[in-house]
Formats: C-alpha cells, sequence, structure tokens
C-alpha cells in the first residue's frame, strides 16, 4: 500500500491530488471538486478511472483568484465567464 | 507553509474538538483511546524500516490495543494533558468556554463549562485531504486507511462523512480489504468497549433514521448521547426580524468567545461555530408559566 507524500515532497513535485491541493489551499474538497466540475480548475488524468491529477502551481494560482472574486462579490457564473475569456 | 501532523495529533484535532476540557465524557474517553491507537500504529505501521511480518503485526496490534480498550482513567487524564499540551504549544489547540455553557439552563445555573477547539485551519486540513483521498478515485495510502479506522473507533466518522458518504466509504474498505492484508488485518480490529457499543449503534441507528435534516431533534432528548448538543439561548429583542435575532445570538456568541459565522446553505442560512454547523431558530420556552424568547442552535450533520 503506498503512503502518503510528505508536504516537502508534494511542494517538490509538478502535480498534486486533489486532496493535496485541500490541504495546500485550505479549501474543502467538495468546493475544489465543485470549481473542477464547473470546469473552473483544470486537471489531467491519464485514465478514466485513476486519480485526477492538478498541476500544483497553477491551481493553487487559480484557487487563489476564485476566492478573492468571491470575496468581490462576484458570482460563480460571473467567475466562470471571466475565467474562460 | 501548511503543517504536517503525525497521525496522533490528526486523531486529537477531531477527536478532541468540542469535547468539554474541565469534565470527563464517554466520548472524550473514546477520542483519548483513539490516540493511544494511533500512537500505536505510529509504531508498529508508520515507522521508517518497521517490516514486521503479517501475522506478526496482526498478534502486537491486538496486544496493543487490549491493553488501550481498557485503559485505566488515570493513565487517560495522563495521555490527554500530554496531548492538548503538545497541540496547545504548537497552536493548533486552545480552550474555549463550552458552547453548551451558553444554554439557559447552564447560564442560570452559574455552570462554567471548558471545552477544546482545534485550529480552524489544522480541522479543514485533516477532514479534507482524508475526504479528497478516500472519495476520489485512485489509490489510497496507508495513512488514510489508518485514520479513517481511528474515526470510525471512536465514533467522529459521522461528523466528517455523510449517510451517503459512509456507505460509498464501507464498500470502498471492503475491495481494498480484499486486495490488502494490512489493510485487512486493520479493519477487523476494534477497541471501544461493549458498553459503549450500543450507545454507538444507538447513534448510527439515528443518523440513518433521520436522515430528513428537520428530524433532528432527537438530540434535544438525548444530548448527552452525541458528541455535540442543541442549546437554547434567550434574548428580549421584540419585534424584529429573523436577521437581527440571529445577529444577536451570533453576538452573544463571540462575546462568550466563541468563533461564528453565517453560512449559506440554499435557501436556509446555518451558523457555522467553531468548527460545526448549527440550525438556528426562534423559539419560545414556557419556564413557570412565564414565557421566554429565544433561539434555539441544532446540530447539524453532512
Amino acid at each position: 500500500m503506498s503512503r502518503q507524500r510528505s508536504m516537502e515532497k508534494i511542494l517538490a513535485s509538478e502535480y498534486v491530488s486533489i486532496g493535496e491541493l485541500a490541504k495546500l489551499t485550505g479549501c474543502r474538497y467538495s468546493t475544489l471538486k465543485f470549481y473542477t466540475e464547473e470546469g473552473m480548475l483544470s486537471f489531467e488524468q491519464a485514465e478514466e478511472h485513476l486519480t485526477r491529477r492538478y498541476k500544483r502551481e497553477e491551481s493553487i494560482k487559480q484557487v487563489e483568484r476564485i476566492r478573492f472574486l468571491r470575496q468581490e462579490g462576484k458570482t460563480v457564473p460571473e467567475i466562470k465567464k471571466m475565467i474562460a475569456t | 507553509m501548511q503543517k504536517e501532523y503525525s497521525l496522533s495529533w490528526q486523531m486529537a484535532i477531531i477527536g478532541l474538538d468540542g469535547q468539554q476540557s474541565s469534565h470527563g465524557s464517554l466520548e472524550k474517553r473514546g477520542a483519548v483511546r483513539g490516540i493511544a491507537a494511533a500512537l500505536l500504529l505510529e509504531k508498529l505501521l508508520l515507522q521508517e524500516g518497521n517490516s514486521l511480518v503479517k501475522e506478526e503485526l496482526e498478534r502486537e496490534l491486538k496486544a496493543g490495543l487490549e491493553k488501550i480498550k481498557y485503559l485505566k482513567k488515570r493513565d487517560s487524564d495522563k495521555l490527554e494533558k500530554e496531548v492538548t499540551e503538545e497541540l496547545k504549544r504548537e497552536g493548533i489547540l486552545e480552550t474555549v468556554p463550552s458552547l453548551l455553557g451558553c444554554d439557559i439552563n447552564y447560564e442560570t445555573a452559574g455552570l462554567h463549562i471548558e471545552e477544546y477547539r482545534s485550529d480552524t485551519r489544522a480541522y479543514l486540513s485533516v477532514t479534507e485531504s482524508i475526504r479528497g483521498e478516500i472519495l476520489e478515485e485512485g489509490p489510497v495510502t496507508l495513512e488514510c486507511i489508518c485514520l479513517l479506522w481511528l474515526f470510525r473507533e471512536t465514533g467522529c466518522i459521522h461528523e466528517i462523512f455523510s449517510v451517503r458518504e459512509q456507505e460509498q466509504i464501507q464498500s470502498r474498505m471492503t475491495s481494498l480489504a480484499l486486495a490488502d492484508e494490512i489493510c485487512a488485518i486493520l479493519w477487523r480490529q476494534e477497541f471501544y468497549r461493549s458498553s459503549e457499543q450500543i450507545v454507538r449503534s444507538f447513534l448510527r441507528g439515528k443518523k440513518k433514521l433521520f436522515q430528513n435534516p428537520y428530524l433532528e431533534g432527537i438530540n434535544l432528548l438525548f444530548p448527552f448521547l452525541d458528541r455535540r448538543q442543541a442549546i437554547f439561548i434567550d434574548f428580549v429583542i421584540l419585534g424584529t426580524d429573523v436577521k437581527r435575532r440571529r445577529e444577536a445570538v451570533i453576538a452573544y456568541l463571540t462575546e462568550k468567545g466563541h468563533i461564528v459565522e453565517t453560512v449559506r446553505n440554499e435557501t436556509e442560512t446555518l451558523l457555522k461555530i467553531d468548527n460545526m454547523y448549527y440550525r438556528i431558530w426562534p423559539k419560545t420556552l414556557v419556564i413557570n408559566r412565564v414565557p421566554v424568547q429565544g433561539a434555539n442552535l441544532q446540530p447539524v450533520y453532512r
């Protein structure tokens, strides 16, 4: 059985899992899942039943951006539009 | 940078949150036994270079858990003190006035009760990373399995996962146990006492029975059976709207040292008090024929 990656290893890797992203951003798993399903957070998946992998730096920045926009009072559809453009 | 926590600390952050620090309780004793079991797992399973064969591991685990199951009060108190002092030094745990102490009956009786409160970021880091791992497809780590097992044994699991998620985890764990011997060994072990099993079975039954969130009022009848309690706060605000009344409760709880924020949940507004969610609604109690206006706070589970 595999072992959990240390924070040092997580911070050195290019990709992280959703659980690790939750740990890094302090964001809820359900929120990250929602952002992913709404297309606000991009991921890579080798095959259908394999773990979704998120680009660490890019995803952290994206979560912070969404969080900032939410605090500014923007709605999710508005943020989605802003991300798409 | 987000801190890393050992298994025993993770167990303590979740298990002790909201537990009375000044008094003993069935649930707190369960949480302390969970911390003891986590320390055992750190030694037997998670230590680098530990290569126990499966039979040896099962034997040592069983022997260790048998001792933990009957952990004496003195030893339990000692362990609780040691762990909580470490966590307090790190700023992950603090002692605050208990939410139960804000209830009209406790408040007017002048009872001062204190409880532990885990740091919100640390609490979320533990719960959300485990949720992200077990509820997603892909490999599951040994640390995640250990933590799930500890939460199952200490009754914390229903605070982190919804009923549907618990069923999903159950089927996932069954397939993991079939594929991995260590996982199967761990999943077979138990360390809760049979006397507590009755309470736990009742809680499980209650949770399934009262999936409708508006029927969680059974907590009012059996508050001692749960890790969280429903409370009633009295106030005098006449002719105001729901929002003003809610604000009065928030101001009162904040004054008492709690961290309170409002959270929208579809059409209703919940209160997040420390690390837990509560439903709030205005209520009038009649005490000695005198109507007392106030608000009721009811724990909300996932």
